[in-house]
């Protein structure tokens, strides 16, 4: 009974951190263009962009 | 907003691409413009612009543009928004100008137009989808950690950690459902207030039955409790509801992009002859508005000062120019081809024959009958059956003897194992799927309906202009009498806009002129040309060798009468040579519309379908007649007027045929709404491509096999996936009924048979490999 004291808040945490870490990259407009994330990624060129 | 003056009498090349005209050239119309009027500003004296790229395809164009704007030393941020076609830039205000951006992008080999400000509007879509995506997330949350605490209940929890873990469950999935839940809620009771059913009530039903049942067994230290079966529930929902909006989404940016395109600024000059631009809703009554060669006419008006020739094609479907001249009546929607006109305003708004046509595509529309989605129809038998179902479950196991709460548990799995997530998801999946493939083939659609209208169809009617041929035209025959003056008059033909020059320059294919392409009296010297100047309505003459080379109109030219001909289209252009001590030379072009490439090809395809193809058009008799002929159609009709065509089309309708509309003219627009399902192509005008429901955003019409053989592929998806869920109900309702099967069992079942309809809908990516597609040539 003891150690589900422990694991429940634990698994629950773990999942709650799931959520906000979804939230968050809502929030910050990760969704908002998908086709171009999914090619950015193939973007050789290293020099920084504006 | 000093530009304008500077740019008052010319054009550079840029602005007006030579490889382009008329309609191209009204989609570059706001580059002379004063686009900073679209430009928002942000905090610290920052401003930010965004612009549309209709040509940007790939992750080249992307790159491409973000590296060379990387570069540029006075942005602070250059970013692509590769899904909606977006460029946005910021700076600080004053460091440099959107003109300058936007030239910059046009440079690099992309057509940009500002994005309309409608900002309002976006906030409200984005912010909806947004709403669902948190729903989604956490109801997807909620759910597996419920999911969690229930295993350990069924893996034989008892007592005291039972109820824990019950109330557990129910402190996590109470404030779950009351949030995620709300999209079904709300829409549950706003059909119940207005009196009838549909799929949120029974969804909205099993959810708070379940909860508060749950909650009672919670309370009374009871065996079962089903929180995790309404979280399951919800979360399959709203992923059918997320996919649904994305469909709606996609169609909304695709209008949004083409409503880019409108011409909405004008340049107004003010009674001290000073000029400066407004958005067009401003312009009163009497304002005189400048417009430049190779813009569309922002309202109607009557000609002040100068001479050109109108582009009337998108209007009526005549494709040779009109001469105008101070005086004469001209309206909003026509390009202006070979001279700067002063205009005064007479009609504005409500009033102009553009707001007219679209006060006629409402009328169509309600006369039109209403087209009920397959969904909605299956919705509305499929709600009350589930209802009355669960109902009898309930009262049936009472009347046996049963509890309630057992009744009730009963009738909670029915209402949950009937819930309509494999038929909800069965039409959007397979829409998702098919929009997305039609979008990567160059096809905008803009509604899931129009594709399910699509696999109906057994007619086709084509509009002639501009949809059967391209907006150019193409030289068919030439009679010199001195062939080596032959490069020189393309040489001439060059420095107008006028559609027939523009044909006999593309047609002696010379290096593309650089520099300056000038409009008025002082004009481009090149070594052999002289003093070249353009009569606007009439030609353009100018000194070769010490001699006169003219090139236009028969008058224009002085060709002596015994020369005089008349071809059937009457499409020509005439050159004359003259030199003092030789004589006089004359030379005859004879064009004709260029059809679309593809097109015969499609139009076999299409009558080997045993579809119906007819032809519309507003241009003459014979030129129609001839179009028919060569693309063996049977059925034609000349002569068209907007309204004609738009009651010829409701005719068909009524004698029970399903039209598929093509067309791009303005004139299209009432027909193209009248019409059963409706297709564009993207050089279309502003009223046809809101209109149309399916825009084709390359030149060939070839995709519309492709899109048709995705239209009945889709069909055939749907009404498998209909047919699965119906197995499905089949199957599980009666198990659900005899209460064999507990909520949660119902909850993984329901889950299930979502999941075998989503890949169904995906075997569209295998099928539509295989289509008739025309592939986007790389920038």
């Amino acid at each position: 009974m003891s150690n589900l004291l422990l694991l429940i808040p634990i698994a629950l945490g773990l999942g709650f951190l799931g959520l906000l870490g979804f939230l968050w990259a809502l929030k910050t407009d990760q969704f908002e263009d998908l086709e171009g994330s999914a090619n950015r990624i193939l973007d050789d060129d290293d020099r920084p962009l504006k | 907003m000093a530009l304008i003056s500077d740019h008052k009498f010319s054009l550079t090349a840029s602005e007006v691409p030579p490889s382009s005209h008329n309609q191209e050239a009204t989609k570059t119309l706001v580059s002379k413009k004063d686009i900073s009027f679209f430009q928002t500003d942000l905090e610290n004296g920052m401003v930010g612009l965004d612009l549309i790229v209709a040509n940007m395809n790939c992750a080249g164009c992307m790159s491409k543009i973000e590296r060379s704007f990387s570069e540029h030393p006075k942005l602070k941020k250059v970013r692509v928004n590769l899904s909606q076609k977006l460029v946005h830039f910021e700076w600080l205000e004053g460091d440099t100008h959107a003109n300058d951006l936007f030239d910059d992008l046009t440079a690099l080999g992309f057509k940009a137009s500002p994005l309309l400000n409608d900002s309002d509007l976006i906030k409200v879509e984005r912010a909806e989808m947004r709403r669902l995506l948190w729903c989604l997330g956490v109801a997807g949350f909620a759910a597996a950690n419920v999911m969690l605490l229930s295993v350990s209940v069924w893996s034989g929890a008892t007592g005291a950690t039972r109820d824990l873990f019950h109330w557990l469950s129910a402190l996590i999935a109470l404030p779950a459902i009351a949030f995620a839940g709300r999209p079904f809620f709300s829409s549950a009771w706003v059909a119940l207030r207005a009196g009838h059913l549909n799929m949120d009530v029974p969804i909205s039903l099993a959810v708070i039955l379940a909860s508060g049942l749950s909650l009672f067994e919670t309370a009374h230290h009871g065996e079962h409790a089903f929180f995790d079966a309404a979280l399951t529930l919800l979360f399959f929902l709203l992923i059918g509801r997320t996919l649904d909006r994305l469909m709606r989404d996609q169609a909304f940016s695709g209008v949004r992009q083409l409503l880019a395109f409108k011409s909405s600024i004008a340049q107004i000059i003010d009674d001290d002859g000073s000029q400066r631009t407004l958005p067009i809703s401003d312009i009163e009554t009497g304002m005189r508005v400048f417009v430049l060669p190779g813009e569309t006419i922002p309202v109607d008006g009557e000609i002040l000062v100068g001479k050109s020739d109108i582009d009337w094609s998108l209007v009526n479907g005549e494709s040779v120019p009109a001469k105008a001249q101070p005086g004469d009546e001209v309206f909003s929607g026509l390009v202006n081809l070979s001279g700067p006109l002063e205009i005064k305003t007479t009609a504005v708004g409500d009033t102009t024959l553009l707001s007219e046509i679209i006060r006629l595509m409402e009328q169509a529309n309600e006369r039109a009958p209403r087209y009920r989605k397959l969904a909605d129809r299956a919705a509305s038998v499929y709600a009350p059956f589930v209802h009355l179902v669960a109902l009898l479950t309930f009262s049936g196991w009472m009347l046996y003897g049963v509890p309630w709460q057992g009744s009730l548990y009963t009738a909670i799995s029915v209402l949950i194992i009937t819930c309509p997530c494999a038929l909800g998801l069965a039409v959007p999946v397979v829409q998702v799927v098919a929009s997305s493939i039609a979008h990567k083939h160059g096809l905008l659609m803009k509604d899931g309906a129009a594709l399910e209208k699509l696999s109906e169809v057994d007619t086709v009617v084509f509009d002639k202009t501009g949809t059967l041929t391209l907006s150019k035209l193409k030289l068919s025959g030439s009679f010199f009498e001195a062939d080596e003056l032959l490069p020189i008059t393309a040489q001439l033909a060059k420095n107008s806009l006028h559609p027939l020059s523009r044909a006999l320059a593309r047609a002696y294919q010379s290096p593309p002129l650089q520099g300056k392409n000038e409009q008025s009296e002082t004009h481009l010297v090149t070594e052999t040309l002289l003093d070249i100047e353009e009569h606007p309505g009439s030609g353009l003459r100018a000194t070769y060798n010490d001699g006169e080379l003219r090139l236009g109109s028969f008058e224009w030219c002085n060709i002596d009468k015994t020369h005089e001909t008349h071809n059937e289209i009457n499409l020509m252009l005439w050159a004359s040579y003259n030199r003092a001590g030789e004589k006089p030379r004359i030379a005859l072009f004879t064009f004709e519309d260029e059809l679309r490439p593809g097109v015969i090809g499609l139009i076999r395809t299409l009558k080997a379908q045993n579809l119906d193809v007819q032809l519309l058009s507003g241009d003459r008799q014979e030129a129609v007649e001839r179009m028919a002929q060569l693309l063996n159609i049977e059925h034609f009709k000349a002569e068209m007027k907007p309204d004609e065509k738009c009651s010829y089309i409701e005719d068909l309708g009524s004698n029970g045929s399903k039209v598929l509309m093509v067309g791009d003219g303005i004139n299209d627009g009432p027909s193209l709404k009248a019409a059963f399902t409706s297709l564009s192509p993207s050089s279309a005008s502003d009223v046809a491509q809101v209109t149309a429901n399916f825009v084709l955003m390359n030149d060939s019409l070839k995709s519309i096999i492709g899109l048709f053989q995705l239209a009945k592929s889709s069909k055939a998806l749907i009404y498998q996936n209909f047919a699965l869920a119906l197995v499905y109900n089949l199957i599980a309702v009666p198990i659900a009924v005899f209460g064999f099967a507990t909520p949660i069992v119902a909850a993984i079942a329901m889950s299930l048979s979502s999941m075998i309809v989503t890949l169904n809908a995906l075997r569209l990516h295998l099928l539509a490999s295989s289509y008739e597609w025309q592939e986007d040539e790389p920038l």
